[in-house]
């Protein structure tokens, strides 16, 4: 069997749902959800249609524009990041990781346009370029700046952010700095060090995860609340069970 | 009941399951109902543009891969409370708990997945996973079947490298050994 046969064969048994038949489906049945959406549309059709035009604007342009879609999907994460720097911009933050995946270095092959998270050390709407090779045979090291995907995720935008911890380092946030195994971090890349970062751990990482932090100091001198950044706690191989983030 | 009743009632009752089965393999279950709501929400709207055909199906699909990746963009806000409740000592969000009991080459084949381009990951699902036609490929895609022959083979071959990367990965030494090193 050559080799590209074995792949295939792997990605074909890793089908979470091999036997559709099987497989248990809470249905209602046509007629019974037909029944419901002509409820539904008769109470729209009572209410002031201006109204459900605000209330659902999304739907309605999802379904208008199915072929502009396509194209969107490829750049998901300008789109939503984009969406979210008009408003909470510190939820694009780095993802809290409850599923991660490989990380990978910024600095060769034309991705896209970046998220705000590093915003003081990226411009926002800044080309990058990822060397997707880069972790094949160096690992992640401290500061690193990466590019992270949830593989499981259909479409999660990818997440430029940096190493902050290696695996087997206890990292804290006390006193509004980092420390890495107790010793206070130097980040002389944030934009705005006065702004302190919000407390979290101390967190013992696995011998196999990383920590992640994006910067979000722009964000958080027009939005004066706790939420300076969102940590994730990333791994550079799957994980068998969900881990919570620090996140405040 | 009209005649687009009735083929809705058909369609729905034909294609949930798969509908439903679908969604499951690429979103996590408390994304699913919604999904699928959402997705023969779209059929019933646009009812007059459904293939009356076997290109429903591939077409449902369509509808349904565009939903998912839709609701990903609310998603960033929510998985932040999530988060929250997480370290709350709630369990979290529903997790591919299913991989835990992977073999470790299958959660490695899906990382490999993990680093292509969506549309190579998609292509792969439908054609594996899916079990589709390349005729019912190129209508969710939108592609004539040569393209998808092409993508398919171009697809495998990504995964193929990015699998046979991450086989040859180094791995970190002991933070012991490593010691101050910064």
């Amino acid at each position: 069997m050559t080799n590209e046969q074995r792949v295939k064969t792997l990605f074909t048994e890793a089908n979470p749902i091999p036997d559709v038949d099987s497989f248990a489906v809470d249905e209602i049945g046509g007629t019974a959800y037909l029944a419901t959406l002509e409820q539904w549309r008769s109470e729209m059709t009572q209410l002031d249609t201006r109204s459900i035009e605000k209330k659902k604007p999304q739907r309605g342009r999802l379904v208008l524009v199915l072929g502009a879609a396509a194209a969107a999907i490829l750049v998901g994460g300008v789109i939503a990041l984009t969406g979210d720097q008009t408003g909470d911009t510190s939820a694009s933050a780095a993802q809290p990781a409850t599923v991660t995946s490989e990380v990978i270095r910024a600095s060769e092959v034309l991705l896209g346009r970046t998220p705000s998270s590093m915003e003081a050390t990226i411009q926002a709407d800044a080309l990058l370029t990822v060397d997707r090779s880069a972790y094949d045979s160096n690992l992640p090291e401290r500061f690193d700046i990466v590019l992270y995907a949830d593989v499981y995720m259909t479409s999660s935008p990818d997440l430029v952010t940096r190493v902050v911890g290696l695996p087997g380092e206890t990292i804290e946030g006390r006193d509004g700095s980092v420390y890495v195994n107790g010793r206070l971090l130097d980040e002389p890349y944030l934009k705005n060090p006065d702004i302190p970062h919000p407390p979290f751990g101390p967190i013992m990482l696995g011998a196999d995860e990383l920590w992640l932090m994006g910067q979000l100091e722009t964000v958080c001198t027009a939005e004066p609340s706790p939420s300076h950044c969102c940590e994730g706690r990333s791994q550079t191989s799957p994980i068998l069970e969900p881990r919570s983030a620090a996140c405040n | 009941m009209t005649a687009d009743d009735a083929f809705f009632v058909q369609l729905y009752e034909s294609y949930y399951r798969q509908v439903y089965v679908y969604c499951r393999r690429r979103a996590s279950a408390d994304r699913v109902d919604d999904a699928v709501a959402e997705t023969f929400l779209v059929g019933w709207k646009k009812i007059d543009e459904v293939p009356r055909s076997s290109d429903a199906l591939p077409w449902l699909f369509a509808v349904a891969y565009r939903v998912l990746a839709h609701q990903w963009r609310g998603m960033s806000r929510r998985r932040r409370f999530e988060a929250r409740l997480a370290s709350l000592g709630a369990s979290g969000p529903d997790q591919p708990e299913d991989f835990i009991v992977m073999r470790h080459e299958s959660r490695q084949v899906l990382d490999a997945a993990g680093r292509l381009k969506s549309t190579d990951r998609e292509i792969l699902r439908l054609s594996l996973w899916e079990e589709l036609s390349h005729s019912d490929i190129a209508v969710v895609l939108d592609i004539n079947s040569d393209a998808v022959r092409q993508r398919l083979s171009r697809a495998l071959q990504n995964l193929t490298r990015e699998f046979d990367r991450l086989e040859s990965r180094p791995t970190y030494a002991p933070a012991a050994e490593r010691g101050g090193a910064w």
